[in-house]
Order: C-alpha cells, then sequence, then structure tokens
C-alpha cells in the first residue's frame, strides 16, 4: 500500500531528526505520528515545485517547532547544569577530538556513547532555530538549498545561521573542556 | 592579518567544509589556509564539531509507530476517508476501471468512425451481387412505384405453374468483356431478379427469373453484342417433353418468340422449328450464318462499354410489362475459350 510504503521510507529519518530537535522520544513518536497524518492529509496539496522529500521535513520541522514553543516555557539553557553529571574522563575524551592535530575515526565517534550523550547536551544548549539547522544539514545530511526549502530561507540566511549555529555549539563544546 | 579581517571567514569556513562554496570562494579560503596557521585551527575546530555532531547514532523510531499512525488517521479522518488511506481504494479502482472503460469506448469508436471512412473511400461506387449458389433460396423482387400492386413478388423454383425453363448458353472469345456487359446489364436492369455464380475458369452462370416485358427487353439489349458470341445455343425446357429441346445458332428474336408462346407445348414446337431451320444453316459456314444473322444489326468491334460514369444509378425507361408476373425462368451460361 502506498501510505505504508511512505511511512516506511521516511519514518526512521523523520523520527531521527525530530528527535534530535526536541530530544524526547516520547515527544518525537507522537510528533512522527502527526507528521505523517498532515502528510496524508494534505498530499493532494503537494506541489512537485519542490521535492516530496523536503516537503516532507518541512512538516516535520515546523510541527517539532510549532511543538517546542508551545510546551517549553523555560528552556534549559544552565552549561553548569546541563553537563553536571559529566566525569573528568569524558571532559578528556572531548578535548582529544576537539584540539588534536590527529583527525578522529567517526566509527569510534558513533560508539563512545558518553561522547554522544555531552554531544546530544550541547546541541540542547541551542536555540531551537540553531539546532534545526544543524541537524538538518550535519545529521540528515541536506544541502543548502534543500535546508532553504525546508526552513523557508533565502540561501543567505542558511548560510549565515549555519555558521553562527556551529559556532556557538562550539563554543559550548569549548567552554565545557576547558 | 587577512584572517581578522574577515567578518565571514567562519561561514566561509562553515561553507568550505560543507562544499558549497563556489571555485572562487574554494580557492580563496585554500589559499587562506595555508597561509593563516589561525584560520586552520579554526578550520580544523569545526570539522571536530560538525564531525562530532554528525557521527551521533541515528535513533530507531518505535516499532508501533505505523500502527499509531494508522490509528491517529484512523480516529482524525472520518467515514470512508479514513477507509481509503489504508484499505483498498475501492473507489479509486472504480474511477480507474470507469477511466480504462471509457478510454476503451472511444477507441472502438474511433476504430469504427475510421473504418466506415475508409470504407467509403475504398468501396466501389455499385456493388456487383456476390456470387451465390444456384437455386438456393427463393429470389425476392421488388417493383418501383410504377407498379405499387406487385410491390413485392417471391417466386421459387417449386412455385412453377405456368412458368418457361429455358437455358441459354453463349460462348465466347472475350469473356471478360462479355461477362462484364451481361452482369451489368443484369444489375441495372430492376424489373428482373438474379443470381450469378462465378467460376474461376471463365464461366458465369446467371439465373434470372422475369416477366415476359422483362425478358424481351434483355434480349434485346443483348443484341447488340450478340455477334460477339461464337456460339449461342438457347435450350427450353418442358416438363411435357422427355428431351428438352436445344437450339444452336439461336438468335435474340427466336428467344423473344419462344418466350412469348402462352402454352408449353406451343414453346415446345416453335422450339423445334427454330432447331431444325437453325441446324440446316450449319451447311453454311459458321462464319456466313453469323454474317446473315446479323445483318439486320451493327457488327461491333468491341462490346460498348456502360455509359455510367458516376455512382449515380442510371435508371433506364421501364420496359413494357418489366414488372409483370414473373412466366421465365432463364439460366445463362457465358464461357469463355480461347
Amino acid at each position: 500500500m502506498a501510505v505504508e510504503r511512505l511511512i516506511g521510507k521516511y519514518q526512521g529519518r523523520i523520527y531521527n531528526v525530530i528527535l534530535k530537535i526536541c530530544s524526547n522520544p516520547d515527544d518525537a513518536a507522537e510528533l512522527t505520528q502527526d507528521t505523517f497524518v498532515k502528510i496524508i492529509e494534505n498530499i493532494d496539496k503537494f506541489e512537485s515545485r519542490s521535492g516530496f522529500y523536503t516537503w516532507a521535513f518541512r512538516i516535520a520541522v515546523n510541527l517539532t517547532l510549532n511543538y517546542r514553543k508551545r510546551k517549553l516555557t523555560a528552556n534549559f539553557k544552565s552549561l553548569d547544569a546541563a553537563f553536571s553529571g559529566a566525569d573528568s574522563e569524558q571532559k578528556q575524551s572531548l578535548a582529544a577530538v576537539l584540539t588534536n592535530d590527529k583527525t578522529p575515526d567517526p566509527a569510534e565517534l558513533a560508539e563512545n556513547r558518553e561522547l554522544c550523550d555531552l554531544v546530544q547536551k550541547a546541541l540542547g544548549l541551542l536555540d531551537d532555530e540553531y539546532r534545526t539547522i544543524i541537524v538538518l544539514r550535519d545529521i540528515e545530511g541536506m544541502d543548502y538549498a534543500q535546508i532553504a526549502d525546508v526552513l523557508a530561507l533565502e540561501l543567505g540566511t542558511v548560510k549565515s545561521r549555519l555558521s553562527r549555529a556551529r559556532s556557538a555549539l562550539r563554543q559550548i563544546l569549548e567552554a565545557f573542556v576547558k | 592579518m587577512k584572517f581578522r579581517k574577515d567578518p565571514n571567514i567562519e561561514e566561509l569556513l562553515n561553507g568550505f567544509l560543507d562544499g558549497e562554496l563556489s571555485p572562487a570562494e574554494d580557492d580563496y579560503v585554500q589559499q587562506l589556509v595555508s597561509q593563516d596557521k589561525d584560520a586552520a585551527a579554526l578550520l580544523r575546530r569545526l570539522e571536530r564539531c560538525r564531525m562530532l555532531v554528525s557521527s551521533l547514532p541515528p535513533a530507531e523510531p518505535p516499532a508501533e509507530v505505523v500502527a499509531q499512525i494508522k490509528a491517529s488517521l484512523q480516529s482524525r479522518l472520518v467515514g470512508s476517508d479514513a477507509k481509503s488511506v489504508f484499505a483498498p481504494n475501492k473507489i479509486g479502482a472504480f474511477h480507474l476501471f470507469a477511466r480504462h472503460t471509457l478510454a476503451a469506448a472511444v477507441m472502438i469508436g474511433l476504430v469504427g468512425i475510421l473504418a466506415v471512412v475508409i470504407y467509403r473511400i475504398m468501396a466501389p461506387a455499385a456493388q456487383s451481387p456476390s456470387p451465390v449458389a444456384l437455386l438456393p433460396q427463393p429470389i425476392k423482387i421488388t417493383a418501383p412505384q410504377a407498379s405499387p400492386s406487385d410491390a413485392t413478388k417471391t417466386v421459387s423454383a417449386e412455385n412453377n405453374a405456368g412458368i418457361g425453363f429455358y437455358s441459354l448458353r453463349l460462348a465466347t472469345a472475350d469473356y471478360t468483356a462479355a461477362d462484364s456487359f451481361i452482369n451489368k446489364l443484369l444489375d441495372e436492369s430492376p424489373w428482373l431478379q438474379y443470381n450469378v455464380a462465378k467460376e474461376p475458369a471463365k464461366r458465369s452462370v446467371y439465373r434470372v427469373l422475369c416477366s415476359k416485358g422483362a425478358l424481351d427487353a434483355l434480349v434485346s439489349d443483348l443484341s447488340p453484342v450478340w455477334p460477339k458470341f461464337d456460339s449461342a445455343t438457347f435450350v427450353v425446357h418442358s416438363a411435357d417433353v422427355d428431351q428438352p429441346v436445344s437450339i444452336r445458332h439461336i438468335r435474340p428474336e427466336q428467344i423473344t418468340e419462344i418466350a412469348n408462346q402462352d402454352t408449353a407445348d406451343g414453346r415446345i414446337r416453335l422450339a423445334k422449328d427454330f432447331a431444325f431451320l437453325n441446324n440446316a444453316g450449319q451447311t453454311t459456314p459458321a462464319e456466313k450464318m453469323f454474317a446473315l444473322s446479323s445483318r439486320d444489326y451493327p457488327v461491333l468491334t468491341a462490346i460498348p462499354k456502360p455509359a455510367l460514369t458516376s455512382g449515380q444509378k442510371l435508371i433506364p425507361d421501364v420496359p413494357k410489362g418489366a414488372f409483370d408476373q414473373v412466366r421465365i425462368d432463364l439460366t445463362i451460361v457465358v464461357t469463355g475459350h480461347k
């Protein structure tokens, strides 16, 4: 069936993007459901000006960001509180990645659960619009034009916003290892 | 340092990492990084941050997400809309079937129209009757309005009271022209009915049912081409006589005379007289006989072509008595020879 194939094809990626933005598995599951319901309800409104892929992700991102706006009245912004549970070993591991001349192995990074947890927390400290653009670029792997399509931004805005987002993330991570 | 003076350097470095720079910008960044250690260090830190994020393991969605989406859709959508999302779409299938059926009907219609157009282009203006077996069925005849009382007459071989049965055997070297002429003549004579059987070996058999007046007209029309036939034999059949009477070298007016006899005995008697006379003529060469017998007729060098030049049917004057009761059952056999 077309709908089940559609869900099967995109559910993993959409769920992953939503989860990285909202950082809550339950919310991500619910928002994924809402995304597909909206996709199916509005499938007749889909115009082929943009690809279905970016159209579906635009729905997912908009739903997630709107949900975050409604729910999060007090965002967690404290660096110390975010990394309160981190031990010195995690700090050293992160510092090694950031400062060593030797390029780290991505597979090793993915297997380092503590390090991934720290990065996820750092992402959580970013503003939603920064976190979203980093997720779309560095996790989902969209190019700038696709990001512009999903977020309804100009290409120049995508460049500058992504630059600011990465700068903010870099500063958070570097501040943690200092 | 150049690096510190460029406010967009971090944006350029990010674009460089993402492969989103133009060739000129790419060259610029490469040159900058090779010359400026701070720029190179910043590029490395940005790259590491990017690697950390992109190395985050993907999260697997809950296994029941499809079921939850289905349930959510079922609860949100109402009535048939909800069923149509996950159940087989019967409405869509019906519409598809209807479209296919309509398309097929349109195609059949177009093919039919095309066939009619092609037929109108290719079909002859006036069709010759199709060859049919002799004596298979009664032949129907429809009279014109001139004699409405005899609107439709039907005769059969069994209903032979008062009917004279004759055979006319014609042999000619120009079989094609002669047969075509006879066929055309019969075809353009609505007061007589006929069947024709054409055999491959230059032999056509016509069976003609007509009134005496119609036979007179037919024989009269055949008279101009009579000399074209190398031999003409007329056979008179009668139920009262064991052997039919065969008249060789028959002439058109002799046929008319025989057919106009009121009784079968009269026809047989006259036929025997003509047979005797014509056989006596065999003492002279056949060419002379034909020359003598055709003295009153124009000598034809060719069988005249039909005057009909268009699809319009030529309706000649109706011969006297042409639509009277059928009294003649005539079989004409046209044979070609070298």
